[in-house]
């Protein structure tokens, strides 16, 4: 039986509050978009406007004070389109992380749909060392397919120059930018033609499969792919990528290899043994959620970070059973690869199967994955893991 | 899952063994695969941390490029106090201290785990001194002192120089 907040409190089951060194809050100040791609995940549920400087402030403050002075605090501003906020939300950022003291450490990033960047924020952002990331579903033909305008600009709902103008604003300022690449029905036949556009223009990315949620469902049957399909041109990709001598960087790729040949080392949140020790996400009314993508989805809310101290939100029945969700998994019990896999991501599984203690149901194409990359890097095939 | 004994390559050592897959490393042109299976090979045993490092799929952004050589203060010193390289004669030494005795003792591995967890924190602190170059000079040479510990095989001695040279830095710059 799932004990209550109290009972949990009470009982000393602190590995609760016990967060990780490479903690992130993810912040989503607006669920908002001037784009409408056709697969965002946003629920319709989702918390609607915008975060006002209180909840702003509750968050950083809540979550610093938490994690304590010296260490590094993690920072991800997500969304929605987080610029939307326009630069004096993020300058009001600054201005509250300042004034914690010297003694709190902050790293921020920001993940954009790049349509919004100027080069007075381009510089804002360099000045207090914000990372950047963009979203690109390859060359022009392509991105557009999926990744546009709600509202005509410039005669059309193209989203890729102003994209790509926004990288050139970026690297003239000596400040690079990876993107994530959603694989999806319209560009995953192409997979070829995405890295070789990634190769010329020497972009870095990571490619995630979209996620059966908000927009996707209604455009399920134009854009859905199954693990084969998804397995198959991660497949392509390592090897194009392998085979590669002046390879870009993919992060995800690095990610698969690293588990391997680490032991948990590198990781990505899908295949992490307990993604909620590292991150939680808090939308634009201050509501905590295990990632964003849950977000509105009233069983997964851990709380308000208006209403509540973080560590009462920490303590939430539901945090626990996903903190274990990895060793309980009954289909990945008998696994080979559980270890390094840990059931795959939680979002996935709900999504697909209505169950998040379910196992994610791109499954198969991770096992193909982690099969191969064995068979590539060791003489003789797989590894003991 | 199998498990590739006829393929493994013993590794000898006056403490422990460890078996570590054979890689198939004529077959690796890519550079970046290259160094990860380098990094593989050095420390066959696994790392160090158990948190790791997680990259989110919800950010592209890369927040580890920006680390260097990620925040070791025993590394700091060596390369800032004199301008050895991160694979001098030293940090080999600490380095296989660690990798095959420490990591073969929950004590140790306990030790190693808190050391990456702080050091980053303690090189941020230190580097933010203007005498900052004074204080890894002194570093250095408790680092010659700890080296010289493991060469005699007082591994006891080198562990309790290591922690107190820990516990001296936190309390001057991070406490």
């Amino acid at each position: 039986m799932t004990q209550t907040t109290e009972e949990i409190e009470t009982s000393g089951n602190f590995d609760l509050l016990n967060l990780r060194t490479n903690f992130t809050a993810i912040i989503e100040p607006t669920h908002s978009c001037n784009l409408e791609c056709k697969y965002c995940y946003v629920n319709k549920n989702a918390e609607k406007g915008r975060m006002n400087i209180k909840t702003l402030e509750n968050s950083i403050r809540n979550v610093s004070e938490f994690i304590g002075k010296r260490k590094i605090i993690d920072f991800l501003w997500h969304g929605g389109e987080p610029l939307l906020m326009k630069l004096d939300f993020f300058k009001e950022v600054i201005n509250i992380q300042k004034g914690m003291g010297e003694e709190y450490k902050f790293d921020n990033a920001i993940q954009t749909n790049g349509t919004l960047i100027t080069e007075e924020i381009t510089d804002f952002f360099k000045d207090y060392k914000f990372n950047v990331g963009l979203s690109l579903d390859g060359p022009e033909e392509l991105n557009n397919k999926t990744r546009i305008y709600k509202h005509v600009k410039n005669g059309s709902k193209n989203t890729f120059k102003d994209i790509l103008n926004s990288m050139k604003i970026l690297r003239d300022r000596d400040m690079e930018a990876d993107v994530i690449v959603t694989l999806n029905k319209q560009n995953i036949k192409n997979i070829k033609l995405i890295y070789q556009f990634l190769k010329d223009y020497k972009i870095n990315a990571k490619f995630n499969p979209l996620v059966c949620s908000g927009r996707t469902i209604e455009n399920y049957e134009q854009l859905a792919i199954s693990p084969e399909e998804y397995g198959e041109a991660k497949l392509n990709l390592f090897d194009m990528w392998f085979n590669d001598e002046r390879p870009p960087h993919l992060r995800c790729l690095e990610g698969f290899l690293g588990n391997i040949l680490s032991k948990n080392h590198f990781h990505e949140c899908t295949f992490s043994d307990s993604c909620q020790k590292s991150i939680l996400s808090i939308g634009p009314s201050g509501n905590v959620y295990p990632c964003g993508e849950f977000n509105g989805i009233e069983e997964f809310r851990y709380g308000n970070i208006n209403k509540e101290n973080l560590k009462k939100i920490l303590l939430h029945p539901m945090r626990e059973k996903l903190i274990k969700r990895a060793e309980n998994i009954e289909e990945c019990l008998n696994c080979e690869y559980k270890k390094l896999c840990h059931g795959g991501c939680m979002r996935n599984a709900y999504a697909y199967r209505g169950n998040v203690m379910d196992k994610d149901p791109y499954c198969p194409a991770y096992k193909s994955l982690f099969k191969h990359i064995s068979n590539k890097i060791f003489e003789n095939g797989c590894k003991e893991v | 899952m199998e498990t590739l004994e006829k393929n493994l390559i013993f590794k000898e050592n006056p403490e422990i063994s460890v078996f570590v897959p054979t890689i198939g490393r004529n077959r690796i042109k890519n550079p970046i695969v290259g160094r990860m299976v380098e990094i593989y090979e050095k420390y066959p045993q696994g790392i160090i941390s158990d948190d790791g490092i997680m990259s989110h799929s919800k950010g592209s952004h890369n927040k580890h490029s920006k680390g260097g050589g990620g925040g070791c203060y025993l590394t700091t010193a060596c390369t800032k106090a004199t301008n050895l390289p991160d694979d001098c004669y030293e940090l080999n030494v600490l380095r296989n201290f660690r990798d095959n005795i420490l990591m073969s003792q929950p004590s140790g591995k306990k030790a190693v785990r808190e050391y990456y967890n702080m050091a980053p924190e303690i090189v941020r602190a230190v580097e933010e001194r203007k005498d900052a170059q004074n204080i890894w000079q002194s570093v250095y040479k408790e680092i010659r002192r700890a080296v010289s510990l493991v060469l005699s095989r007082d591994f006891e001695g080198a562990f309790r120089h290591y922690k107190e040279l820990s516990l001296d830095l936190k309390q001057k710059y991070l406490d």
